[in-house]
């Protein structure tokens, strides 16, 4: 026990606390896993019949409007001789506690702390929207979540290459990993990320559809699977995520908004992505970490059609912030706060009731965050301690170290 | 005869250990007549037994218990007095034993006893006045499998009090040791040392913590922190707006249970009471901080 403890520098109150919250989140996710929800009911549970019916030809049909990334889990599932549900859950559990690692790593190569590093795992297994959404809705959002963790954790050691494949794997899994993609683009600017890195993502998005495309569904129909999601859920602007559409009104302009929605988005980052690349700076791993936050906040703020979940990019990434900015602790804590609120008003199945207290209310609350991440990454910029170089008029006209 | 009745009034005389000028005499008095009269006045609302008579007259032992608290930390005589006096005539207090005939201060006198010998050094007798007033207060709780809250407006005012109730009522208790844990491991690794001052933010902390997150809290639950944040306030006058607030979220909270309403919405007080959370969170951080920049000093 003691070489044990000498080798991986630990204590016994290290071993402790981490024994003790690990058997907390395990018996958090115990108890809610018997929860059914109604995406399990309408949407997995279907699939996976579907699955054990009809084997991998299942492939080949329409019926699911998923990445087949998820569909070959699903398939994997129908296989094991357990509780479907229970198999899905497992896994989904397993990938928090993986989760929560790969984010207690993070904290520990941006901070040095064990201590921050143990409380962030810690705290990620005790994280409602976490243990809501893999335990309790059965949802999957964990899976391209952690590939982006581990995307910011190669990002951070400096090794690209890895970082993207990961960013790649995220986005074979999940539309969402596009939130925070403007932050690889100024990443690239400032010369941290080669243009043959981003191949890894169509790359692997490519390879991920091949099976089903060899089971027989019609290649275009695979690569447009993300567009045909889109055109899905488009009955509200904005569906239970507090951002602008809930301050201005979700029910109108249905047609005309959601075009103009995703217009407006496109030019804000162009703004936002210009602005940036006005300057070099340093790009230390709180940067980064704080440009991931900056954009997985600001794009489902004006995105249309954003789901109550689409949050938890921000949530975790607003836990790494926090522990490296201790000042802004409040920021994960109303963050999580919001998102919660927003899984329990469909967990609750309020459908158009406000909940208590209403989506425009936190819509408010969410730009108060974006502006206040806005202004800190602002500052880095121009802090001129953290400038390189000066761009003007296209030309690097000055270079310091 | 001026001078003479000025130097009666103003002189100050001592007893024992204690010394008193008359006004101080009739403040006491006339206070403590006025905290009688306040509790007859309302006490007539619910039936009053031999054990809401005795929680009526704990009230007045807990208004001096904290008082000498108060003293003990600040060492200011005038302090002192004003807690025992505000204490002697604080409406959650007199709500909660000579109105409503809750009697929660019998469990709460426990919490402060455990706060007073803790604060003086007698540890174990400190460890064991809290766990009795835990115990006791564990005792009183009736688990609701229906809503997650019964009164208090916390956590589940905001995210919905009635789903998954049954679940969230195991869960939100894990919750709470996970936070617990990750507290005391933080503590345990800073090799912080519980100072008189932290203590108090520490006890301040946990009365607000555990109803905001723990299921089937009652209107009442809040008393704890009702008078652990006067307590505060006298220690640091510069947050007085936190008993003040407190108060008020926790007589709103006794008014919608007794009248059925409240004039403002319940998940406003439970913000409020998120604020305050971390506002004496954030009081325990940079005192941590400060305790571990000595420590490395040393």
């Amino acid at each position: 026990m003691n070489k044990f403890l000498k080798k991986y520098e630990l204590d016994r109150a290290d071993v402790l606390y981490l024994a003790a919250l690990t058997l907390i989140g395990l018996a958090i996710r115990v108890i809610l896993r018997v929860v059914t929800s109604e995406d399990w009911k309408v949407y997995w549970d279907p699939w996976i019949s579907d699955l054990r019916q009809m084997g991998f030809a299942y492939l080949a049909t329409d019926r699911y409007d998923y990445a087949p990334s998820f569909v070959y889990i699903l398939w994997v599932i129908s296989k094991l001789p357990i509780n479907p549900m229970t198999a899905y859950k497992a896994i989904h559990i397993v990938i928090d506690f993986v989760a929560a690692a790969v984010m207690g790593k993070i904290v520990m190569e941006t901070t040095g702390s064990k201590i921050k590093s143990f409380c962030t795992y810690g705290f990620m297994l005790l994280v409602p929207t976490l243990w809501a959404e893999s335990a309790l809705w059965a949802q999957c959002d964990i899976i391209f979540m952690t590939f982006l963790l581990f995307c910011f954790y190669y990002l951070i050691q400096e090794r690209p290459n890895m970082a993207l494949f990961f960013y790649g794997l995220a986005f074979a899994f999940k539309l969402q990993s596009l939130f925070i993609f403007p932050f690889l683009v100024i990443l690239w600017v400032n010369k941290k990320i080669k243009l043959q890195h981003f191949l890894w993502i169509p790359g692997l998005y490519f390879l991920s559809i091949i099976p089903a495309w060899i089971a027989g569904r019609p290649l275009m129909d695979l690569i447009n699977i993300y567009m045909a999601q889109g055109a899905q859920d488009v009955w509200s602007l904005s569906i239970k995520w507090p951002n602008i559409y809930q301050i201005i009104g979700n029910q109108y302009f249905l047609l005309e908004y959601a075009e103009a929605g995703t217009w407006l988005i496109l030019g804000i980052l162009m703004c936002v992505m210009f602005a940036m690349a006005q300057k070099r700076y340093r790009i230390t791993s709180e940067f980064m970490i704080q440009m991931g936050l900056f954009f997985a906040i600001l794009t489902p703020y004006f995105l249309p059609h954003m789901h109550e979940r689409y949050g938890c990019v921000a949530d975790i990434l607003a836990v790494i912030y926090a522990m490296m900015n201790i000042k802004r602790f409040y920021i994960p804590l109303v963050h999580i706060l919001m998102s919660f609120n927003s899984y329990m008003a469909y967990l609750s199945h309020l459908e158009n009731q406000e909940p208590s207290i209403y989506y425009g209310v936190w819509a408010f609350v969410e730009l108060g965050l974006l502006v206040i991440v806005g202004l800190d990454m602002w500052r880095y910029m121009t802090n001129p301690e953290n400038q390189t170089q000066v761009v003007k008029a296209g030309v690097v006209t000055e270079e310091r170290e | 005869m001026d001078d003479f009745l000025r130097d009666f009034v103003f002189k100050q005389r001592k007893f024992g250990r204690f010394t008193f000028s008359f006004l101080d005499v009739l403040l006491a008095a006339c206070i403590t007549g006025t905290g009688v009269m306040l509790r007859l006045a309302v006490v007539e609302y619910t039936v009053t037994n031999t054990h809401k008579l005795g929680a009526m007259f704990i009230d007045f032992i807990l208004a001096y218990l904290c008082a000498e608290l108060v003293y003990d930390s600040t060492r200011h005589r005038n302090r002192a007095f004003l807690t025992y006096s505000i204490l002697v005539i604080y409406p959650t207090m007199i709500a909660n034993s000579a109105l409503w005939g809750q009697n929660s201060v019998y469990y709460v006198f426990f919490l402060f006893v455990g706060l007073y010998f803790w604060e003086r050094g007698r540890k174990w007798r400190g460890l064991l006045g809290i766990a009795v007033g835990v115990v006791m207060a564990l005792a009183r709780m009736e688990l609701s499998t229906k809503s997650l809250t019964l009164g208090w407006p916390n956590f589940y005012e905001i995210i919905g009090k009635e789903k998954f109730a049954d679940l969230y009522n195991q869960v939100s208790v894990l919750c709470l040791t996970g936070i617990l844990l990750t507290m005391i491991y933080i503590f345990v690794k800073k090799n912080v040392t519980l100072t008189r001052e932290l203590s108090l933010r520490l006890f301040l902390f946990l009365a607000l913590l555990i109803p905001y997150f723990a299921p089937s809290m009652p209107a009442w639950a809040g008393l704890t922190a009702d008078i652990a944040a006067l307590v505060y306030c006298m220690r640091w006058p510069k947050k007085f707006y936190v008993p003040m607030l407190h108060l008020i979220v926790s007589y709103s909270a006794y008014a919608n249970i007794i009248n059925g309403e409240t004039k403002l919405p319940m998940p406003l007080y439970s913000v409020i009471l998120l604020i305050l959370l971390t506002d004496v969170g954030a009081g325990i951080y940079q005192e941590v901080v400060t305790s571990v920049r000595k420590g490395y000093k040393r």
